[in-house]
């Protein structure tokens, strides 16, 4: 097992979102959603299973769901009913204070912010690391010699 | 309770004005920069910085630790000086070795954790990191200034202030990393933290530690201590290039309260109806250091010196305007509306120097510069909603053809090897398949003229065109955060990625921008800061640092 920060788990899995065929804001929402998945103690194997349907999937219909139930006035509680851990990974990333009134029932306080707490660390088996990391390495591309000699540093004397 | 009563203002800039790459491009720090800010602060706390380790050779290779308290918690930079063969040393992101490793660390830390630090902070990305290191960084040494310093120091004398002033930096730093990377802690763990819960403030806290070790460094080589002057003017040079572009992009709520604030300051100076003589005389002498610091400012690059040599000129102009302008009613309103005509590397200079003197009106709003809630969209309900979002905020970008070649004419990716980002030419270069989400502009415009003509609900839209699900974020965050989108096709062949480095690194506070291409740029930090034992009341004199005369 790697003890990862959580940005790190968190980036990777955007870009392995990506790799696997996502929108970049799917992907980005995709990435808080697994993140609190895994530190309310989720399986890695349900984020494998998510990113699998990418592009299309639970995750599209979330996106959905979501910007459909925030219509409300802010004030309001909005209730979403969804019960599977990635679903409710995405409550967790929301910026408002949420409460889980049931297995199945998450209650959302519009324009009441709060952060749900986070673990330190998530420690996260090298397979796993691994897997993801080859998804997101499909959005890699070659640097070109063109680019490489405009990146930072390029074409000066290094020892000046 | 006192009730708080804002101060007056003049209304904002337009985001259509202020959030134009080329204006962004010619911004200089202000008293609101996050080093500043952090320099105020720790002479508010009257931070004390201990040395309790110092384990070098007479060469200067070995390690050190720093240690401070501020807001409760102690902090310590470990620094690791080592022997790097000249053939290895570079400032690319693709170096392996480096002049010298640096952790900003929680706590103190022990001789495990020391060891720890030393085996791992020099392999930098190869190494890995636990949440007590909070920043990880690495410098090169300036060769020729470092041998100067040291030999001169040697042989008893002080260095070349022409020298010292030319380049201004014993080591440059080509990596600061924070929020997680490599393992070090998230963001998330110290952004409620008292001093540290400002952008960039432990990243900025860690180049202040840095540059008084390489002081410190010269000085035990030289065996022999530098003039306090001299010091002074010795910053942290930095070499930057598109691995912080994307940044601002990919932060719009940050970059909206950056510019917000940076703007509603500059509209509170700008309402002040009277000057007294001292804040007249105050302005004028600040003008003439930036006068003295356009003069002290040279790079090798033609293009962008000719720049300078202009700013020079139109400067000496508005200095003459100054005097008179200062005695009469509103006067930093009817300055700002007098210089309309000149360059906008004078506007912005200008914008920087009115705000200088008058920290009691601006330096609170320094608090609002974070982003600790997260992105809180204006969400809309259906796709006419979205259509006039679209026309009110993002008129610049749906009028564009992005079937033109120049305006596609670039694409930004991520590198296989050292998975940075980078952009590419598209109709030169493989890769646009693998194109990284920058396009904003495109996003937008394709959104624009997907909308169908009979009105259904966002979320519907979304179930059956869900590529467009970046644009229509933009959108709905547009409203609440009218600051947060740079206002120009980034993929288009006039985009010059300078610019945005420009903006980001003038908020850390950074100084003497050297472009090197139209990609990289290096610049110095902390030049003129206070050293760590100058933390008092005349601590927070060093806007635009000039040297000598």
């Amino acid at each position: 097992m790697i003890r990862c920060s959580l940005n790190e788990v968190e980036t990777l899995l955007t870009k392995a979102a990506r790799g696997c065929g996502a929108d970049a804001s799917q992907a980005a929402r995709f990435g808080q959603g697994a993140v609190m998945c895994l530190c309310a103690g989720g399986a890695t194997d349900t984020i494998h299973a998510a990113l699998a349907a990418l592009p299309g999937g639970v995750v599209v219909e979330y996106a959905a769901k979501i910007q459909s139930g925030m219509m409300q006035p802010v004030g309001s509680i909005v209730v979403f009913l969804g019960d599977d851990p990635l679903w409710s990974g995405y409550m967790s990333a929301l910026p408002y204070r949420t409460e889980w009134r049931s297995m199945t029932e998450c209650a959302v306080y519009l324009g009441t912010f709060e952060k749900t707490p986070k673990p330190v660390r998530l420690e996260i088996a090298s397979g796993d690391l691994a897997r993801w990391q080859a998804l997101a390495a499909r959005t890699f591309v070659p640097e070109s010699e063109q680019s490489r000699l405009g990146g930072a540093g390029a074409g000066l004397t290094d020892n000046d | 309770m006192k009730n708080f009563v804002a101060p007056d203002q003049v209304p904002l800039r337009p985001p259509s004005q202020v959030m134009r790459l080329s204006r962004m491009g010619s911004m200089f720090p202000t008293r609101l920069s996050f080093l500043r800010s952090l320099i105020r602060l720790l002479t508010e706390e009257q931070v004390k910085v201990t040395r309790p380790v110092w384990d070098m050779c007479k060469d200067g290779f070995g390690r050190a630790v720093y240690s401070m308290d501020l807001g409760g918690h102690t902090y310590s930079l470990v620094a690791i000086s080592t022997d790097l063969p000249p053939e290895m040393r570079t400032d690319r992101v693709i170096a392996e070795a480096w002049d010298s490793a640096y952790v900003l660390y929680d706590g103190v830390p022990d001789l495990a954790e020391l060891d720890r630090i030393t085996a791992n902070a020099p392999r930098q990305e190869a190494g890995r990191y636990t949440e007590r290191d909070l920043v990880l960084s690495r410098a090169n040494k300036s060769v020729r200034l470092f041998a100067h310093v040291t030999e001169c120091l040697r042989s008893g004398q002080q260095p070349d202030t022409k020298m010292i002033r030319d380049v201004g930096y014993l080591m440059r730093t080509t990596a600061v990393y924070g929020n997680g990377k490599f393992g070090i802690a998230d963001r998330s763990l110290i952004e409620d933290r008292p001093g540290l819960e400002g952008p960039f403030a432990a990243e900025m806290l860690t180049v202040w530690l840095i540059r008084n070790f390489t002081h410190d460094l010269a000085e035990h080589v030289g065996g022999a201590p530098l003039e306090r002057d001299l010091k002074r003017h010795l910053g942290v040079g930095n070499s930057t290039g598109l691995g912080m572009a994307p940044f601002l992009v990919n932060h719009p709520v940050l970059l909206n309260n950056w510019m917000l604030v940076r703007e509603t300051a500059l509209a509170r100076v700008r309402a002040i109806v009277r000057l007294d003589l001292t804040d007249q005389q105050r302005l004028l002498d600040l003008a003439d250091r930036a006068t003295l610091h356009l003069a002290q400012w040279s790079v090798p690059d033609p293009k962008h010196q000719s720049r300078i040599e202009r700013l020079r000129l139109d400067w000496v102009e508005v200095v003459d305007m100054l005097a008179e302008k200062l005695k009469q009613a509103n006067p930093l309103d009817e300055i700002i509306k007098n210089t309309g005509h000149h360059s906008q590397d004078v506007q912005e200079l200008l914008v920087s120097l009115l705000i200088e003197p008058f920290g009691d009106l601006v330096d609170a709003l320094a608090h609002c510069m974070g982003n600790p809630i997260g992105r809180i969209p204006s969400f809309v309900a259906d796709t006419d909603g979205l259509r006039k979002i679209l026309q009110s905020h993002f008129a610049w970008a749906i009028d564009t053809d992005f079937t033109a070649p120049q305006e596609c004419h670039q694409f930004w990716y991520v590198s296989e090897a050292k998975q940075e980002p980078r952009l590419g030419e598209r109709f030169t270069e493989d890769g646009a398949d693998l194109e990284s989400p920058l396009d904003i502009a495109r996003r937008i415009g394709a959104l624009y003229h997907a909308l169908p003509a009979k009105s259904k609900s966002v979320a519907e839209f979304l179930i059956d065109a869900p590529e467009h699900g970046l644009a229509i974020e933009r959108a709905q965050l547009a409203a609440r955060y009218p600051y947060g989108e740079i206002q120009d096709n980034l993929i288009g062949a006039g985009c010059l990625p300078i610019d945005m480095l420009r903006c980001k690194l003038s908020f850390f506070g950074a100084s003497k921008f050297d472009p090197k291409s139209d990609r990289w740029t290096r610049i110095t930090l902390c030049q003129g800061a206070p050293l760590v034992d100058e933390l008092n009341d005349e601590a927070d004199d060093w806007w635009l640092p000039v040297f000598g005369s």
